[in-house]
């Protein structure tokens, strides 16, 4: 996949571009990263892409630019928030049909351009300077309904409750959208504040992917940001637990989840050792826990790890009878005891490889994947290719997979457990 | 030899191939230039609906327990000498399966190995094994993914309202079936309905992105067994037009209410062509996207949310639904805008220019669909059981008329067909 990459450090932007016509569609977008400081600050930060892609400054009302981006052969502007290790990642993109599929022959391309430019750059705002009244209560009342909505969803739920339990006291501990304090008490000032403080600080990670996709758009975007200095966007490994955190809660359901947060003592050279070790233990579906905790021992419908690179841990998910959580448990940590014994064969080793490599070979196959692929390489300063990873993961030895095992802890158990209905 | 006919596009700069394959498969292959992973989907026309069938060769219907055709879908993977998923790990492709209302559907991706991958797909699925021991502990399994599902409120919505809506149709059950109709399942009713099913009359191939036409059809050759030429007969008790009740509510641990919306469409003998199904599209973009009089007022009246608020044409054998759902503060509000919006738009009629409108944003959206090998390969497949064609449908969008919108709302909407479903917070969550 041929590709360009334009670093800046002037303006404290990194910008990837590949034109290719195996899409049908071109994406831009622009991920804004900041460190997390508190809920307070997340809240704020967190409204403002949300609020800026609700209309611009040539299509003010809401409705009408809905159906300008209708007639650009329903193109999407979407805004998202999301944490990767102790940073913010706020993203504005827009995406649509390459020119060449427009049948009336608009150019779509130049039209997202200019509409993305001016979302990040040119923001709508009222005669105070601010952004409008009605957007930002919008946009404040639906940030807290999401909230709601991963309460709604109980595997989210509990990997988010895990989550921010282990990593209590650190940025990535921070809500990546705040909490639902901090939101109601956000401000239209206070909100206006945080896009200043985001134009002016947040490193910038640009891409550009797609049928017609240049690396023109990254030049004026670089213009347009001009000279300032950005944040540093590096996360710090999660610390050894001096002991296990536990926390179980309790709600009326018919099945509990389980979540595990496992600490990795490894550095970030044994990295692609960890992923592997991970897809070992949890990863796939030849993994030792889909094999013996799902399917022989059918302690779980669901039972995997994933590793996070950025704060070097591994989260174990699964759903569980409540009857069985201390079993499923002792049942996981089985399975991490056997890989630290060196209980672990060549097959399994080989699968875990072949599978991890799938995923690296596909990457060049969908832009979401290529733009997620880079913006993680962009955030931990190292540039590399899918294919370079699927090169060195086959190189991985057994005693690099053991040793990477043995320096993975159990950190924090959280249990939501299931009991019945008090109505 | 395999008479090989092709599907071209221009407007939208595609081609693929399809095959009537002599042991009765239909075959769809859709080569993508550039593309490393190919994707390949082996599918039946058989669902959770399926419970009552007739076979063409026998005389009469057999009704059978709810959930088999989930249970055949996890214990095909099971053989003898081992599971499918441990075969695929063999060569890193990567596996998967599901089972919907209308199809059980078979799945891998891979970057490397595919012809090999193809095989063990085209061999695990025509190879079924099934003992007493291996049915007992699948009903463990199962049983723990129908917990699963309810706890889901997304599920629990959705099915409370087709329960609402159908008095006997199928499409009310559960596609996992419930612990007790699983608990029927024996080695002897799943090779019945093996057998009936996984007929290759019946049946369908899609492979798309890294693939080459003779080849597939070579492996396709080499590995298909042929089929009696039996066709099955979908049986369904006669359905009213009207509702069951209008209202149907449940509590559970949510933040916050959820509703799903429905009309309930009057269902015939009547085929949908690829230009009903984009009227209707086109016809619900113009009435709830978020460019529509209904979205802005129901936002600008906090009683719904982006992220949640959605709607469909929910659309099968013998059933078919209009679907509104989302979180709302105030469901029956929401309820009351759309039969209301519904109202308008019959008595006003929809523009050129509304139509003109959506159909460029459901074509782009459309055409977006088509950079994803396996969106492609799935969309190919539900066209295929259905009797339409992938690229008609794309390009069927400028062909539209507001007329053409007008007439399919005035047969669509029907006030006493509508129903709705709510989960309300417990009171503790609340």
């Amino acid at each position: 996949m041929e590709h360009t990459i334009l670093e800046r450090k002037d303006c404290g932007l990194k910008a990837f571009c590949c034109e290719t016509p195996q899409f049908k569609t071109a994406r831009l977008s622009a991920h804004l990263v900041l460190p997390l400081t508190s809920p307070e600050v997340a809240a704020v930060r967190a409204l403002v892409p949300n609020i800026s892609v609700r209309a611009t400054r040539a299509y003010p009302d809401y409705t009408a630019f809905g159906k300008r981006l209708a007639e650009l052969y329903g193109a999407t502007v979407q805004a998202g928030v999301s944490r990767i290790g102790d940073n913010q990642i706020l993203t504005l993109a827009a995406s649509g049909i390459a020119n060449r599929y427009a049948f009336d022959g608009e150019d779509v391309q130049a039209a997202l351009a200019e509409i993305l430019e001016s979302i990040v750059f040119a923001p709508l705002f009222d005669a105070d300077g601010l952004f409008p009244e009605e957007g930002f209560l919008q946009e404040q009342r639906q940030l807290l309904e999401t909230l709601d909505a991963e309460f709604n969803e109980k595997r989210i739920y509990a990997k988010n409750h895990c989550t921010e339990l282990m990593f209590a006291g650190e940025p990535a501990g921070v809500p990546k959208t705040g909490t639902k304090a901090a939101i109601r008490a956000a401000t239209r000032a206070g909100t206006k504040a945080a896009w200043e403080e985001i134009t002016r600080n947040a490193a910038v990670c640009q891409f550009s992917i797609g049928d017609g996709a240049t690396i023109q758009f990254a030049e004026n975007f670089a213009v347009k940001l001009g000279a300032r200095k950005t944040l540093s966007t590096e996360s710090s490994l999660h610390p050894a637990p001096a002991q296990v955190r536990r926390v179980t809660e309790e709600m009326p359901l018919a099945q509990s989840k389980l979540v595990l947060g496992l600490q990795v003592g490894t550095t970030r050279e044994q990295r692609l050792a960890t992923k592997l070790m991970a897809a070992i233990f949890g990863g796939t579906p030849s993994s030792k826990l889909f094999l013996n905790v799902r399917e022989k021992q059918s302690l779980c419908y669901y039972c995997s790890a994933r590793h996070d690179t950025p704060k070097n841990v591994i989260f174990v998910e699964s759903g569980v009878e409540t009857s069985n959580l201390d079993r499923a448990e002792e049942a996981i940590l089985t399975e991490l005891r056997a890989i630290q014994d060196g209980n672990i064969s060549e097959e399994e080793i080989l699968h875990a490889k072949l599978a991890l490599c799938n995923g690296y070979n596909a990457v060049a196959d969908s832009a979401a994947s290529i733009e997620s692929w880079y913006l993680s390489c962009m955030l931990q300063d190292s540039m590399h290719t899918p294919e370079q990873d699927a090169e060195a993961v086959m190189r991985i030895t057994k005693d690099e997979i053991v040793e990477a095992a043995n320096h993975t802890v159990l950190d924090t158990v959280y249990k939501l457990k299931g009991v019945a209905k008090a109505e | 030899m395999n008479t090989v006919m092709t599907r071209e596009s221009r407007l939208l700069g595609e081609r693929y191939y399809c095959v009537k394959h002599p042991s009765g498969l239909s075959i769809l292959i859709y080569p993508k230039e550039k593309m490393r992973s190919t994707y390949a989907v082996f599918g039946t026309r058989y669902g959770s609906i399926d419970k009552a069938f007739l076979r063409s060769d026998e005389a009469q219907a057999e009704v059978t327990p709810a959930g088999i055709a989930h249970f055949l879908e996890h214990k095909l993977f099971e053989s003898e000498d081992g599971d499918a998923f441990s075969r695929y790990a063999k060569i890193g492709a990567s596996a998967n399966a599901y089972t919907s209302f209308e199809t059980t559907r078979y799945l891998f991706s891979c970057t490397e190995n595919a012809e090999q991958a193809l095989e063990i797909l085209l061999d695990f699925v025509q190879s079924p094994y099934f003992t007493e021991q291996t049915v007992e502990k699948e009903q463990g399994i199962i049983g723990q993914e129908i917990k699963m599902y309810d706890d889901d409120p997304q599920w629990r919505v959705l099915f409370n309202l087709l329960r609402a809506l159908y008095h006997n149709h199928p499409i009310k059950d559960d596609i996992a079936g419930t612990v007790e109709s699983i608990a029927q399942i024996t080695p002897a009713y799943l090779y019945r309905c093996y057998n009936t099913f996984y007929n290759l009359n019946n049946m369908a191939l899609c492979v798309s992105g890294n693939c080459d036409v003779d080849h597939v059809l070579a492996l396709c050759d080499k590995m298909l067994k042929p089929s009696a030429p039996v066709q099955v007969k979908r049986v369904f008790e006669a359905e009213p037009d009207a509702i069951v009740q209008p209202i149907v509510e449940e509590k559970l641990a949510v933040a916050s209410p959820i509703f799903e919306f429905g009309v309930k469409e009057a269902m015939g003998d009547v085929h949908r062509t690829e230009k009903d199904l984009a009227v209707t599209e086109v016809l619900l973009d113009i009435m709830a996207s978020d460019s529509s009089p209904l979205f802005r007022r129901l936002l600008d009246a906090s009683l719904i949310n982006e992220a949640s608020f959605s709607y469909e044409y929910f659309e099968g054998s013998g059933y078919g639904v209009v679907l509104f759902g989302g979180e709302s503060s105030d469901p029956y509000a929401v309820c009351d805008a759309i039969r209301e919006e519904m109202r308008r738009l019959k008595a006003m009629g929809v523009t050129e220019e509304d139509v003109r409108r959506s159909a460029k944003s459901l074509y782009g959206g459309n055409l977006a669909g088509l950079n994803s090998p396996e969106v492609i390969a799935n969309a190919a497949m539900t066209m295929e059981f259905s009797g339409r064609e992938l690229f008609r449908y794309i390009e069927c969008f400028s062909e539209i008329t507001a007329a053409d919108v007008n007439a399919r709302m005035e047969a669509l909407f029907k006030e006493e067909q509508t129903a709705v479903s709510v989960i309300w917070p417990l009171q503790e969550n609340a």
